[in-house]
């Protein structure tokens, strides 16, 4: 099957503002977790998180989020080549959290919201903001399954390429989770990490003594072109080759424990870029630190693999930068993709005693080399949708 | 599912009829101005796997199962994917709210009592409950759905665009057959709200909700299995256009209805084996369209 060529990057996670600075910290082994400083958490029962450094907040940070990613993917893209009806916009976000103090006001003095306010929080919103940026006339798409978001995606902007529908893509995700009730709601699950005492060391994916995920927030979007058209836009800095999804059917939170939606997600995205397993080498997890989806993950890359397995490196980079849920997908391909590129896999950081039960070929505290060939990166998402992604080097 | 229908054929009769499912706004009367409500009656504890999974169903995932079961014959196609649009996360069933107000002190909000009483009256649910794709969730858990798929959030045009392109993961080979439509609610008090904000709803347009859902399947094999062919589907794309305002025909019976509207439209025109098309606009400019030839 055709790929589509990565044209642009851009990227601002809680470790740094941009992809370059993003991957040099992710090659450090740095963390980009610590304290809440956007709201006083200190009575949280948790009390930090993986924030971006921006000072705004609400839908502003959302706005402020997307123009910074679409200023790095785009600086060296020329889109003026290209008919607006040609150009599609593929986003993963969901709804924005409301600013507290100005939704209490709102509740308890029940003035009503305004049609801005209203359309601002809805997921469509930050797709709409992308396509009016670039100018886009061509198909549009908010997709809006939890994790998974912006790894489908960019998985929907191949595929249209491919259909012929548009010529260039713009794809990547959004989300800002350290918001009080999302830290309320999921520490209640019982989800999120209570690691207060020592935030840095918190997200421990496949680590046995992993207590859950990182609240974590962040924007990322690649640039995809049509072969045909990609010398007239851009640089070539990689391909996007195969995407594949499925659904668990399982729980709303768990992933079955033999990992079958993970493994089925990763054959068909091999199968979609007509490769075999024998050229995977490397695995950007989705791998969030909770203690079953970590194994189910696992599971399903062992069967993957067979007896690749203990060749084939696999490191979660939510170690460092958190989970950051709608965007996540779209951060990680970018990661992938450099793996591919730089022939080095990211470490998983605070990984000092692996779990037995998630064997697979780990990558701690320090990058690795690896050899020319497809980076798959995973995207798992609460409700049991899983998406992988097919990334190779230029 | 919708205000005057259960099932495609009720939804037919009940067009034919004049039906008209917009009754007064209740509770909520006072408080917005609107023409009405139009609600749906549904029960789908019978088609639950297990009747605790009621508590974690937001409302546009009952119509949506309910409608779904109907799409599905018992000889279903076995590798089944589900791609659903939709027009808002499910909304809030009060609990932002109720955090709110334990948190308020001389009538202003306080951070600190968030932290402490607010947070308590916080369900440890309103977090998943209120997930964009908790729709597509429960439905894939409840009819054992493992296909590709995923959720289209948009507006009036976000459940024709999933068929769109349920239609190309079948053209493209990526599954055999799909599960597809749209599910929308507005009748809580905080939809009705911002869809008056929103300028969708007023005292010409009534909060709705429905759930519409298609099988679609690629001919040969349906035609292989010997399933029975209502439509079949010979184009469709979506795009951005000039901001712009769609009303669905059936508006008058069921109110507005968001990403179900239009899915429930096409259901409605292929119960008459009516060849035909459609195409859906939103006020943000985002479009669908769809074709379809009837035998």
């Amino acid at each position: 099957m055709t790929p589509a060529a990565v044209v642009g990057m851009g990227a601002f996670t809680p470790l740094a503002a941009g992809v370059e600075a993003t991957w040099q910290a992710l090659m450090q082994g740095r963390s980009g977790v610590a304290p809440i400083r956007r709201f006083d958490a200190t009575r949280y029962p948790v009390t930090f998180a993986a924030e971006v450094d921006l000072p705004q907040t609400g839908l502003q940070l959302y706005s402020a989020l997307i123009d910074a990613v679409l200023e790095e993917a785009l600086h060296d893209v020329d889109l003026s080549r290209v008919q607006p009806e040609r150009i599609g916009v593929f986003f993963g976000s969901e709804a924005a959290r409301p600013d507290m103090a100005q939704l209490a006001e709102r509740v308890t003095e029940r003035r009503p919201a305004t049609p801005t306010e209203v359309a601002g929080h809805l997921p469509a919103a930050s797709t709409l903001q992308v396509a009016r940026r670039v100018g886009a006339r061509g198909p549009i798409a908010t997709l809006s399954t939890a994790c998974t978001s912006s790894g489908q995606a960019v998985g929907e902007a191949l595929l249209s390429i491919r259909r012929g529908e548009v010529d260039v893509a713009i794809a990547g995700g959004v989300d800002v989770l350290v918001h009080p009730l999302m830290v309320t709601g999921f520490a209640r699950l019982g989800a999120l990490s209570t690691r207060n005492d020592d935030p840095a060391t918190a997200s421990r994916p496949f680590d046995l003594t992993r207590d859950g995920f990182v609240l974590g927030e962040g924007a990322g979007v690649l640039v995809l072109a049509s072969p045909r058209v990609m010398d007239r836009v851009g640089s070539l800095k990689g391909w996007v080759s195969g995407y594949g999804c499925s659904s668990n059917a399982w729980r709303i939170t768990d992933s079955p424990p033999d990992g079958r939606g993970a493994t089925a997600a990763m054959a068909a995205a091999l199968a979609d870029a007509g490769r075999p397993v024998e050229d995977v080498v490397y695995i950007n997890a989705h791998g969030t630190g909770t203690k079953q989806n970590d194994v189910s993950e696992a599971r399903g890359i062992r069967v993957l693999l067979g007896d690749r397995t203990p060749l084939v490196p696999v490191s979660s980079t939510k170690s460092s930068m958190g989970h950051l849920v709608a965007a996540c997908g779209a951060v990680e391909a970018i990661v992938a993709l450099l793996a591919a590129r730089e022939r080095m896999a990211p470490p998983t950081i605070n990984l000092d005693h692996p779990d037995p039960e998630c064997d697979v070929c780990h990558v701690p505290w320090k990058p690795v080399a690896l050899r020319d060939g497809l980076a798959l990166t995973n995207a798992f998402g609460f409700g049991g949708s899983n998406a992988t992604l097919v990334l190779e080097a230029p | 599912m919708c205000a005057v229908a259960t099932s495609p054929d009720e939804l037919v009769s009940a067009v034919d009829d004049g039906a008209c499912g917009i009754a007064p706004a209740g509770d909520h009367r006072d408080l917005l101005p609107i023409a009405g409500l139009a609600q749906a009656d549904v029960d789908i504890r019978p088609l639950l796997k297990r009747r605790k999974d009621r508590k974690l169903l937001p409302r546009s995932a009952e119509l949506a199962l309910w409608a779904a079961h109907q799409a599905l014959t018992p000889d279903r196609p076995q590798a089944l994917g589900l791609l659903l649009g939709v027009g808002r996360e499910p909304p809030d069933a009060g609990e932002t709210e109720q955090a709110l107000v334990r948190s308020m002190r001389d009538g202003r909000f306080d951070p600190d009592l968030l932290a402490g009483p607010g947070r308590a009256a916080y369900p440890p649910l309103a977090s998943l409950r209120n997930l964009p794709n908790l729709v597509l969730a429960h439905i894939a858990i409840q009819l054992d759905v493992t296909g590709p798929g995923g959720t289209r959030a948009g507006g009036e045009a976000a459940g024709l665009a999933a068929v769109v392109d349920a239609w190309h993961c079948i053209g493209e080979g990526r599954a055999d057959a799909m599960l597809t439509g749209g599910a929308d609610s507005f009748v809580d008090a905080g939809s009705a709200r911002d869809q008056v904000r929103l300028g969708a709803a007023g005292m010409d347009r009534a909060p709705g909700e429905a759930a519409a859902m298609l099988c679609l399947e690629a001919l040969d094999t349906a035609q292989a299995r010997g399933a029975r062919v209502l439509a079949v589907l010979t184009s469709g794309g979506t795009g951005v256009t000039e901001p712009s305002t769609w009303r669905s025909p059936l508006e008058g019976a069921i109110g507005s209805c968001g990403a179900a509207a239009a899915p429930l439209r096409l259901l409605e025109q292929v119960c008459r084996a009516s060849s035909g098309s459609l195409e859906v606009f939103e006020d943000s400019g985002a479009t669908a369209q769809i074709a379809w030839e009837c035998p």
